[in-house]
């Protein structure tokens, strides 16, 4: 059985999702980017970057196997 | 406290000493080979991108842009999870077209000579300073580390180290398919050491200097200035443009291109680096805060660049400080190493080999190997002469920067080349043209300005100051606006050539190229002889070699498709030596195409089936569902357990399946494409010899296969070309199909021997009567002869008794040679029918089991057969036997056979019951019969037809209930011609 789609391409929902960062990475710095948050939430932050694309890769790469 | 500059230079000396061992002990095998190709080790090859820039540099950009710091590497990072979409399809092209650096697939895509030297020029211009300010790192930290100023001497050992390591492992192979595992491993251990290092002194400093985490929270507390600096200017600067400027350096600096595509030794390892590459940029710049503050704690003199070594001087151990020294040159070697390497590639391919091509009598591998070596050591040293003359205030970012917005002019390339199909040489060229002038007014003339090489600073910094935004952010928005502007514009405005096209095409990874042309070159040896022209004999000879190996074929290949493939792989080959651009005018002038000659469908349709096999994984959608249904139907006929085998309108191969391949003993692989000529005996001729027939169908072909008889059926149809179908009138293909009926025939044929030999028992008690009197009067006339003395009469006797065992054996010779076996259809010969129907009427007459009943034969003498003589006397000794079960005593069985044209025509009759009108229709079954059990086997009158049938013949029942029978057997005189002829081998 054909597993079902998703109603765009995985290309497409990664561009988009990294337009997204980019131009929303701004407003966002606003609410993480404050002296109150400790010197070490940009990197908890970039680590949660890596590991949610960790994971749409780890599925990505199974599709294909 | 200090070093002594010697401890720090041998301390130097003896790293790179390890590096070179290390590197030597993987080219020679002695470090494993899946050590170099773990993802990890490309992983780590890959974070030469982490220069000494990241090293020191990021401690003074955090110093002076807070956590701007981090947008540098998180560019990155998005750049690895786009990998899918941009670093997978350009690892693919550059692998596939064997395309060795970003000049190279800019010149493939774009078809253009002077894109690459545009894109190699500008290369060059951008990053030379860049390695000067590798050079500059390493002499700055010896400074700062023995107080002394180091001498231009000690930059040159420098760089002079560097070259020998290129020269010795980084060019050690010319073709792009031999990577350097040892340079490979090299740098990434480069990159391990730097992270160890960073992270070591970050922990010194962690804990050293504040006491562990909790020390430094109360450090933060009591310094919350500290803090803000590093937040403010996040919120008050433009993320995006910095963001932008890394993204696209991670994979557009040369070294960057070169460690991930050109060195790749497993497309799997991007998969991991996707993560791993990212995480290690987060743990490389972890650190950087702590040993900022620790820098700013301790009020270090010194440039916040060089607090990394600042900090382990003053307080830490001296081994700290000289691991600390050792980090940054690792950082600053592996930079210098892998980009003069590629940027040597770039030159050679771009600007050398097109400017002075050598000639051809002269060993062209050596020419290219001698001619990178010698790029490297130019390159290094153009780097070093840019340091001894760089205006030392500039700061590490500073030119770090400008390198990077220089790279980023190339994304509007890059762009185009992978989703942009109507993009064109002249928009490219016109908008790296212009990125590359607006690159030098903004950010080249002020640098000149500011070290006294220009007079005027252009106005640039009052144009910045006036638009608002940063420098960076000005400078990358107004470049790569005008870039992309006229980039577009002018693809817009402009026409592709047809080789642009083509190549368009090759680079968007959902288009399916077709092969198109046809070489005039028709044979390997004219390939070798076109090609030696312009790379002289022994390379043309190594490059045809070698592709014919990557394709898997003969050395005497001259299938026409297959050439062609031929000429794209040594194109590609070719490609990885000289650059995408000579490669394809050396090819296009020495292996001409004939435009108008078109690829046979069957070679069109196979190609297009590889790349479908190849590239699975990019379809997407209805592709993915119609792939399946190609894959179902092939499997199909695959599997099918008939031969079948499809020639195209241009008499090609195009399907051979299985069961043929079985049959045949002869694979698929090396006659698809090929005409059925090609074919090993005896196929050539059969299947040849079908295909030009009128015949439709074929039975009981003979066919000898390997010293042994065997029979098929063929079948054959013809099919309308798929793709000119509905476009205009188009030559048919034709499908045949191959039945296998060895098998079957062999039981047949014991099928019937049983049968004769069930006919021999019914005879039996016939034969012994028969031969039973002629016995009795041996034994009488034996007897008498005893007492006999008369000579005449023991002369008649003896005559007598001669003439009864002539009558035994003629009697024995005919049921020998009634119940004889025989294979099929094999024993044909001619031979009067007369004898044939004699034959069968004396061992009927020998059966008392038809006393009473009359046999008369009438057949003129003069009528020749041509089959099996048992097979067709069994169908008279069947055909008479069941007339004479049907008959009473004192009826009379007819057997009259007749000539006609070029037919024999035999007719039994009887005067028996006849065959009632619901049966006739199953008579002719095997096992069908009416005669009580025991009696009949059902299987005389279905072998009689099946025999009849071989023999090209008809077997006929006329019958009425209660009238008798009438059997018509016609049977042709000749043998039928046949399809098989072997075809002349040449």
């Amino acid at each position: 059985m054909v597993p079902p789609r998703f109603p765009i391409s995985k290309e497409l929902a990664v561009i988009l999702g990294a337009l997204l960062l980019l131009f929303f990475v701004s407003p966002v710095a606003g609410w993480w980017a404050t002296p109150a948050m400790g010197w070490t939430t940009p990197y908890l932050l970039w680590l949660l970057v890596i590991l949610g694309a960790a994971l749409i890769h780890r599925r990505d790469d199974s599709d294909e196997s | 406290m200090s070093h002594e500059l010697a401890t720090l230079f041998a301390a130097g000396f003896a790293y790179l000493l390890v590096l070179f061992l290390l590197a030597y002990a993987t080219d020679r095998g002695l470090i494993p080979a899946r050590v170099a190709s773990h993802p990890l080790t490309y992983t780590l090859s890959i974070g030469v991108y982490a220069t000494s820039w990241t090293y020191y540099g990021s401690v003074g950009f955090a110093a002076h842009n807070g956590l701007l710091f981090l947008t540098i590497y998180i560019g990155a990072t998005l750049t690895f999870v786009l990998s899918p979409v941009l670093l997978r399809p350009i690892l693919r092209l550059s692998r596939e077209y064997q395309l060795t650096s970003l000049a190279d697939l800019l010149a493939f895509r774009y078809r253009s000579q002077a894109a690459g030297v545009l894109v190699t020029l500008f290369m060059l211009v951008g990053t030379v300073p860049y390695i000067a300010l590798q050079v500059q790192a390493v002499t700055e930290s010896l400074r700062v580390l023995s107080n002394e100023v180091p001498s231009n001497t000690i930059a040159l050992v420098f760089c002079a180290t560097l070259i020998l390591f290129g020269v010795l492992f980084g060019a050690r192979h010319i073709s792009p398919r031999e990577k350097h595992r040892g340079l490979v491993v090299a740098i990434a251990f480069e990159s391990l050491i730097k992270l160890l290092v960073l992270l070591l002194i970050g922990t010194y400093a962690l804990f050293g200097l504040f006491d562990g985490p909790q020390g430094l929270e109360q450090w933060l507390d009591m310094h919350p200035e500290a803090l803000q600096a590093l937040y403010r200017p996040v919120n008050e600067s433009p993320w995006a443009a910095l963001v932008f400027l890394s993204f696209a350096a991670v994979f557009l600096l040369p070294r960057q291109f070169h460690m991930l595509f050109a060195e790749n030794l497993d497309p799997r390892g991007l998969r991991t680096a996707t993560w791993a590459m990212p995480v290690f940029l987060l743990l490389l710049n972890v650190s950087i805060p702590v040993i900022l503050w620790a820098g700013q704690r301790l009020e270090l003199g010194i440039h916040p660049d060089y607090y990394v070594l600042g900090i382990t001087l003053t307080n830490g151990p001296s081994w700290l400080s000289l691991l600390a020294f050792i980090g940054g040159l690792s950082a600053a070697s592996a930079m210098v190493i892998v980009t003069s390497i590629a940027l040597a590639s770039m030159s050679l391919n771009h600007l050398l080999l097109p400017a002075s091509y050598p000639d051809p009598a002269m060993n062209l591998y050596r020419w290219i190997l001698w001619g990178r070596r010698l790029m490297i050591g130019l390159i290094i040293m153009a780097g070093y002469g840019f340091y001894t003359g760089l205006e030392h205030s500039q700061g590490l970012v500073e030119l770090g920067l400008i390198s990077f917005v220089a790279v980023a002019q190339f994304l509007p390339g890059i762009a185009g080349l992978l989703y942009w199909r109507r993009a064109t040489r002249s928009g490219f060229i016109s908008g790296l043209l212009g990125g590359i002038v607006v690159w030098s007014l903004l950010l080249v003339a002020p640098l000149l300005f500011g070290s006294g090489i220009l007079i005027t600073d252009l106005g640039v910094p009052d144009l910045i100051d006036s638009s608002g935004m940063n420098k960076w952010a000005f400078a990358t928005f107004a470049t790569l606006t005008v870039n992309g502007g006229l980039f577009a514009l002018v693809s817009l405005l402009t026409r592709q050539s047809p080789g642009e096209l083509e190549a368009a095409r090759a680079c968007c990874a959902e288009t399916m190229m077709p092969l198109s042309g046809v070489v005039a070159a028709g044979s390997t040896a004219e390939f070798r002889a076109g090609l030696a022209e312009t790379l002289g004999q022994e390379m043309a000879d190594r490059e045809v070699d070698q592709a014919l190996s990557d394709l898997s074929l003969m050395p005497n290949e001259r299938r026409t498709a297959e050439l062609r493939r031929l000429r794209e792989r040594i194109e590609r080959n070719l490609s990885g030596l000289l650059g995408p651009q000579l490669a394809h005018v050396i090819v296009n002038r020495r292996l001409e195409l004939d435009p108008v000659a078109k690829i046979a469908l069957a070679d069109s349709m196979r190609y297009v089936e590889e790349r479908l096999e190849t590239s699975r994984s990019q379809l997407q959608g209805l592709g993915v569902e119609l792939d399946n249904l190609r894959r179902l139907h092939r499997q199909i006929l695959q599997d099918l357990p008939l031969g079948v085998c499809a020639i195209d309108n241009q008499g090609k191969i195009v399907l051979w399946n299985l069961a043929l391949e079985m049959m045949s003993g002869v694979e698929a692989q090396r006659l698809i494409g090929t005409g059925l000529n090609d074919l090993p005996r005896p196929w050539d001729g059969l299947l040849g010899g079908f295909a030009r027939s009128n015949q439709a169908h074929i039975y009981r072909m003979e066919l000898p296969v390997a010293g042994k008889p065997r029979w098929y059926n063929l079948h054959k149809a013809a099919y309308a070309d798929p793709v000119s179908e509905g476009i205009g009138p188009s030559r048919p293909g034709v499908v045949m199909l191959i039945e296998d009926l060895t098998d079957l025939g062999n039981l047949e044929a014991e099928l019937a021997h049983s049968d004769r030999l069930a006919s021999v028992g019914r005879l039996a008690a016939g034969v012994a009567h028969e031969i039973g009197n002629p016995v009795t009067g041996i034994a009488s006339l034996a007897q008498n002869l005893r007492h006999e003395v008369d000579p005449d009469i023991v002369r008649q006797s003896v005559e007598d008794i001669i003439d009864q065992t002539r009558r035994i054996s003629s009697i024995l010779g005919t049921l020998k040679s009634f119940s004889r076996g025989s294979r099929h259809l094999q024993q044909r010969e001619t031979f009067p029918l007369s004898e044939a129907v004699e034959q069968a009427v004396h061992l009927l007459r020998l059966t008392h089991k038809h006393d009473g009943i009359r046999f008369e034969a009438s057949c003129p003498e003069g009528i020749s057969m041509t089959g099996n003589r048992q097979q067709l006397s069994q169908v008279l000794v069947n055909l008479l036997s069941n007339a004479a079960d049907a008959s009473k005593p004192g009826d009379r069985v007819d057997l009259l056979a007749r000539g006609g044209g070029d037919e024999a025509i035999i007719e039994v009759m009887d005067q028996g019951q006849g065959i009632p009108e619901e049966i006739q229709e199953s008579i002719f079954e095997p096992f069908y019969t009416t005669k009580p059990t025991g009696q009949g086997t059902g299987l005389g009158l279905s072998l009689a037809y099946k025999i009849i049938e071989d023999h090209n013949g008809t077997l006929t029942i006329d019958s009425q209930a209660g009238f008798g029978t009438r059997v018509v057997v016609t049977l042709p005189l000749q043998e039928n011609e046949r399809p098989y002829a072997p075809a002349a081998h040449h």
